[in-house]
């Protein structure tokens, strides 16, 4: 039966050659490097996005109110969806790994509470802002329709509305969930392990 | 200490600490490498409030756990079945049926004991693992009973 002495050599005798530090200085590179191009891709993403709907809007010249505000809406919907995924979210993955696991594991559950709320807080404005303002966007030029026509059109957009809500919300917001919630359960376990009576 | 003199100090340690905790050695390798990774990152903001060793086997040790989100993309247990079917690369089956025992542990024992086995004082253990320093002296002793015993029945 193997002692504790015993144990300890059996461990010390796993040896692996040391790689040389320039592999652990390119990987940071890297991992640098990769940051800034999300970050000059996602700002120009949002640029792109503003732009195009300027011009939409300058060239449209619409007349009422509502088109206009259904406009700003629907860039806001998108850029916070691209704010809250490629900003907030990375963020709050980052968390405090200096710390004692006991603490590190804490952080990680509040963390991971935060991005559930956020994911779906978000998904809903997100559905929200896009459905109202396409439909305020709608209202000018439905107006100038026939009748039978606008009804048509508002008849379908409100039906790909619905059915978005219903299913696409519906969708993502269960699926990042899931994968969240599984996450929490297996923190909530280590945490436990760690709290339970030797 | 410069970030050199850690590296060299501490890859070994912390390479057997992830070996420890995930018993596969390129994914071991992936650890320690993104825990040197936020060492030389971190190391100009490292105000000495702990010994560097604490403070690098906490890096390595969150790292570890952390390891549970990657670890979601993997189906469950595939990661075991597929070390124990490719063919060990080591020939020292004794200390390959080591690793696989302390992988078969709850998390954090895994950590506790792979610490306990780089002989870091229990103190150390305490302030790395944020328990009481009672508390980690009997978690020991119970780690090392369940260990003695996997560790025989492979050995037979």
């Amino acid at each position: 039966m193997p002692n504790n002495t015993d144990l300890k050599a059996l461990w010390n005798r796993q040896a692996s050659p040391v790689p040389d530090s320039k592999e652990i200085y390119a990987r940071a590179n890297s991992y640098k490097k990769n940051q800034t191009i999300t970050l000059v891709r996602m700002n120009v993403l949002l640029i792109l996005t503003s732009v195009f709907i300027i011009w939409v809007v300058w060239t449209a010249k619409p007349q009422m109110l509502s088109t206009k505000i259904g406009t700003v809406m629907v860039i806001m919907a998108m850029v916070i969806h691209l704010a809250v995924y490629n900003r907030i979210i990375p963020l709050l993955k980052k968390v405090n790994d200096h710390t004692n696991i006991n603490e590190y594991l804490q952080n990680l559950l509040k963390l991971k509470a935060k991005q559930r709320f956020l994911q779906t807080t978000m998904t809903n404005l997100y559905y929200v802002l896009l459905s109202s303002g396409m439909f305020l966007y709608m209202m000018e030029y439905t107006g100038r329709m026939k009748s039978a026509w606008s009804i048509v059109t508002y008849g379908l957009t409100f039906s790909w509305i619905v059915f978005s809500w219903f299913y696409f919300r519906r969708r993502a917001i269960k699926k990042h969930e899931q994968a969240i919630n599984e996450l929490i359960e297996k923190f909530e376990g280590l945490e436990k392990q760690l709290r339970s009576e030797p | 200490m410069t970030f050199e003199e850690i590296y060299t100090t501490y890859w070994q340690r912390v390479f057997r600490l992830c070996m420890g905790y995930v018993n596969d050695p390129d994914w071991a390798k992936d650890i320690c490498q993104e825990t040197f990774i936020k060492v030389w990152e971190q190391l100009p903001k490292f105000r000495n409030e702990a010994s560097v060793g604490t403070w690098v086997f906490r890096i390595a040790s969150n790292n570890c756990l952390g390891q549970i989100e990657k670890a979601q993309r993997i189906p469950k247990g595939t990661l075991l079945k597929d070390v124990a079917e490719v063919p060990q690369q080591s020939i020292d089956k004794e200390l390959d049926n080591l690793y696989k025992c302390i992988s078969e542990l709850a998390e954090t024992d895994r950590i506790i004991i792979s610490l306990e086995l780089e002989d870091v004082k229990q103190a150390e253990i305490a302030s790395i693992v944020g328990i009481s320093e009672a508390n980690v002296r009997v978690k020991i002793h119970r780690i090392k009973e369940k260990l003695t015993q996997k560790f025989n029945e492979y050995a037979q």
